[in-house]
């Protein structure tokens, strides 16, 4: 595994491969094995008007059938999931390196800049084609598990399977080589940053070009649009080969766009680096003392706790941002169907089903599967990536120079949390504003006590999330850290949203927090399991505080 | 005088790999101690635990009477430390990492921080990410240096840095020992330690070997020396002069090979009388003086003696 840098790269992938392939594949065939239950007693008018009102969600073309269900409810949906990891990765493919100074030691080797980026961007290719092996393997898993309770209406084809697999593989690496390119402009958390926010907006264009009558000239600007296009799973729909390929040609230029690039920078600059040049040069003959007792002046730098959010407050901004903007826009959404959602109800009462049970007759209903059900999910993971940056920097060795000055220990762990906390109940306060400002808009009629308690029902969620994070930083590698938070998230929040298909006994859904949260819009904000969630994330983070403040401070990898 | 470091019976170790065994020194108020040994002997890991960043797996260390461990708060009131190795936010500037330190150790003198700064003639309004490795090392000194500590731990002080602004630093070492303090530092530069120390410590495989004032182990410091005469040579006339050793003949007869311990004017008297007509030394290096003075069995006959 270590002749080639494609083969050593692809090595670095290999946990990656697993657990997204199975994780990803696992889901999909979820929905396969419990499709009996999903459609019971619901007629396939009524399903494919439902789906009709949600198309903003997934493509609803024959949603009627178990694979037009499935590509609803999940397929639109695995591009986004996997694209996470693919932007990532593609942000990190030559950046990671660059910054931590390896990249020099690799390319002092006969190994020519060329050679090195494309074998890289074959390397993140078959890992993601092999995701899709995975992904497709498990699909076809839950075709069969399917076939089994619906044999009339569900046929079991591998090429199917596989294709819709390899057809999400290719649209999430459409983000891995948009996240490249960037990288090539700005360091590895500016393009991992921007080529999330491009993938948010290609879910928007797409989501509303599908449920907006008259957007739908928005649909060809996203490249879901192009991934929309194949349907293997439908019956009688098939892949649209046109479509696929133009996709494949779209991943295949941003990555060639890449390369050139690449190769005529500087290591560990950017491309622009030049250009801008000129402006830093001036503001260098400024004398020392000058220099220093501006320094002096900042805010920022008077504590761990102040220079936490400094070094945070770009991400911490546009996340909070874009998470208001995204719930506001839910709203509005919500407010265009509305009428005839409510009417579909009042005539089926099992349709409540798929959304939890809520009933969606009312506003608050309405709003509380739309907009309740999904945000909250996404405060939780807003909380446990800005606690990551403690475990990171724990694994880099920043913390050397800090805690040689006379702060404790629990000082430290405190003050970095405490950043932690002031984001989030930012970010709470911040997305309930915005829900009751475009309701007005959009002339929805809300309790706005009853918002502002759902709003900070959401609270608790983030800060067990962050907590969960600090209990285990230094314990474990930091790549292990995410994936157990991300692991603790996919299974609280799919045993609540699922609960009625799951029949788990009370204890154990208790046990999720996405069910202790429960549906504070329509019941108002459950006390007990609120102030019980605070004590949970209190009481993890002092497990954190404890284990950190007993333990050896590991030097790290020291980064050039 | 009283001692400010004691370091009791200090044993780390990492799983299975060493760390340091049983070591046990003292470094008394006001001295310059250098902490010598190859890589991997354990200096960094007795420093880091001396800062509480580290905990001992038995025995332990105590600076000015307060544990290393349980009370390393107030421990690192009284410590200017400087790491062998750091990172801090890359996205900092120099000026802003020295404003941040500084507030966290509750203020510091802004007026000395400046004059640091232009001693070591660092620029500090970089970013830390484009620092060489030499100013990233500035960066460090300054922050060591400017609350005036007590007591100064330094990790390899001198590493990156070039000719001249070595020199500084020995100047700044200078006055903060002249103004009272303390200052114990690792090193593999014996050079550096004899210009700079008054004792050494020697550590090997995580064991001391010797503590000594440093003129003793200007002993331990040796020259390889190649003498060419113009007719044949005799062993014979280094025979009873200070520090010559192992006298051999080679080069047709015409040549001596010696060993020369300490002070070489009694060899050079010699060599001179007999018309040496060409003279090379060559010192050996750290390593070797280790294998030679203080390989295991060596080490196991000269135990720590302070």
């Amino acid at each position: 595994m270590f002749r080639t840098i494609f083969t050593k790269s692809l090595r670095d992938y290999r946990w990656a491969i697993l657990g997204w392939g199975i994780g990803i594949g696992l889901l999909v065939y979820f929905y396969y094995a419990t499709i009996l239950s999903q459609l019971a007693g619901t007629s396939s008018a009524q399903l494919q008007q439902i789906a009709g009102q949600f198309a903003f969600f997934g493509e609803t073309v024959r949603a009627d059938t178990p694979g037009g269900y499935i590509t609803f409810k999940i397929m639109g949906f695995l591009p986004f999931v996997l694209g996470i990891w693919t932007l990532l990765a593609g942000a990190r493919m030559t950046r990671g390196e660059e910054d931590r100074g390896a990249l020099d030691i690799l390319l002092s080797t006969p190994q020519s800049r060329l050679g090195l980026v494309v074998q890289k961007v074959l390397a993140l290719a078959a890992a993601t084609a092999l995701i899709s092996v995975l992904m497709g393997v498990l699909i076809l898993a839950g075709m069969a598990s399917a076939k089994a309770s619906l044999p009339n209406s569900v046929t079991v084809d591998p090429g199917d399977a596989l294709l819709a697999a390899v057809n999400g593989g290719v649209a999430a690496f459409f983000f891995g080589a948009l996240a490249l390119l960037l990288a090539q402009f700005m360091g590895r958390g500016a393009a991992a940053g921007w080529a999330g926010g491009l993938m948010a907006l290609s879910y928007v264009l797409e989501g509303t070009g599908r449920a907006v009558n008259g957007a739908s000239w928005l649909r060809p600007f996203s490249p879901l649009y192009y991934y929309d296009q194949s349907l293997p799973l439908v019956p009688g729909h098939g892949m649209s080969w046109g479509a696929f390929s133009l996709l494949v040609a779209f991943c295949v230029i941003l990555a060639a766009a890449a390369v050139p690039l690449f190769l005529r920078r500087d290591v560990g600059r950017s491309v622009l680096a030049d250009v801008t040049l000129g402006r830093a040069g001036e503001a260098r003959t400024r004398p020392a003392g000058q220099v220093i007792a501006q320094a002096q002046r900042e805010v920022w730098v008077r504590s761990i706790g102040l220079q936490a959010l400094r070094r945070q407050g770009t991400a911490m901004f546009w996340w909070i941002l874009v998470l208001s903007v995204f719930a506001g826009y839910l709203v509005v959404i919500a407010k265009t169907t509305e009428k005839q959602i409510a009417d579909l109800i009042s005539t089926n009462p099992t349709f409540q089903k798929i959304f939890s049970g809520a009933d969606i007759g009312t506003n608050a209903g309405f709003l509380s599967v739309i907009v309740f059900a999904y945000v909250p999910i996404i405060v939780a993971i807003f909380g446990g990536i800005m606690a990551y940056r403690w475990p990171t920097d724990l694994d880099k060795g920043r913390l050397e120079l800090p805690l040689s000055t006379p702060q404790s220990r629990w000082r430290v762990i405190l003050e970095r949390y405490s950043a932690v906390l002031g984001a989030t109940v930012v970010a709470t306060l911040s997305i309930w504003l915005a829900i009751v400002l475009f309701a007005q808009a959009a002339g929805f009629n809300m309790d706005v006590g009853r918002l502002a308690e759902a709003s900070l029902g959401m609270l608790p969620l983030a800060l067990i999330t962050a907590s969960l994070v600090y209990a285990l930083a230094g314990l474990l590698p930091p790549s292990l850290v995410i994936g157990i938070m991300a692991a603790f998230l996919a299974v609280s929040f799919l045993a609540d949203l699922l609960r009625n298909l799951l029949n788990l006994p009370d204890w154990a859904l208790n046990l999720s927090m996405f069910h202790q949260y429960g549906s504070p819009v329509l019941t108002g904000l459950n006390w007990g399991g609120f102030v019980g969630m605070l004590v949970v994330a209190a009481a993890l983070l002092a497990l954190g505080g404890w284990q950190f403040s007993a333990r050896d401070i590991d030097r790290g990898v020291v980064e050039s | 005088m009283a001692s400010i470091i004691s370091v009791d019976k200090l044993t780390k170790r990492y799983g299975a790999s060493r760390g340091v065994d049983n070591v046990s020194f003292e470094v008394v108020e006001g001295e310059v101690f250098g902490f010598l040994g190859p890589n991997g002997a354990g200096k960094t890991t007795t420093i880091r635990t001396l800062l509480g960043l580290l905990r001992p797996t038995s025995g332990g260390a105590t600076i000015a009477g307060l544990d290393c461990w349980a009370q390393s708060t107030a421990v690192k009131r009284l410590v200017g430390y400087l790491p062998g190795e750091f990172t801090l936010d890359p996205a900092l500037t120099g000026a802003q990492i020295l404003a941040y330190l500084g507030y966290l150790r509750g203020g510091v003198d802004q007026g000395y921080v400046t004059k640091l700064v232009e001693r070591l003639e660092l620029d500090p309004s970089k970013r830390f990410r484009d620092y060489s490795r030499g100013n990233k090392q500035k960066v460090g000194l300054v922050q060591a240096f400017m609350h005036r500590p007590r007591l100064l731990i330094m990790d390899e002080p001198t590493s990156g840095l070039d000719p001249l602004n070595q020199q500084e630093f020995y100047h700044l070492l200078a006055e903060a020992k002249a103004s009272g303090s303390t200052a114990f530092l690792s090193s593999h530069n014996l050079a550096e330690v004899e210009h700079t120390c008054d004792r050494v410590g020697i550590i090997r495989e995580g064991q001391l070997a010797n503590v000594d004032a440093v003129h003793t182990l200007k002993d331990i410091q040796h020259h390889e020396m190649e003498l060419t005469f113009p007719s044949a040579a005799s062993a014979d006339w280094f025979s009873g002069v200070p520090g010559a050793r192992e006298v051999s003949v080679n080069n047709g007869g015409r040549g001596l090979r010696l060993t020369v311990q300490g002070d070489l004017s009694g060899v050079l008297q010699v060599a001179a009388q007999h018309g040496a007509i060409n003279l090379s030394t060559r010192e050996p290096s750290l390593e070797e003086i280790f294998l030679r003075y203080y390989a295991p069995e060596a080490a196991a006959a000269a135990p720590a003696n302070r």
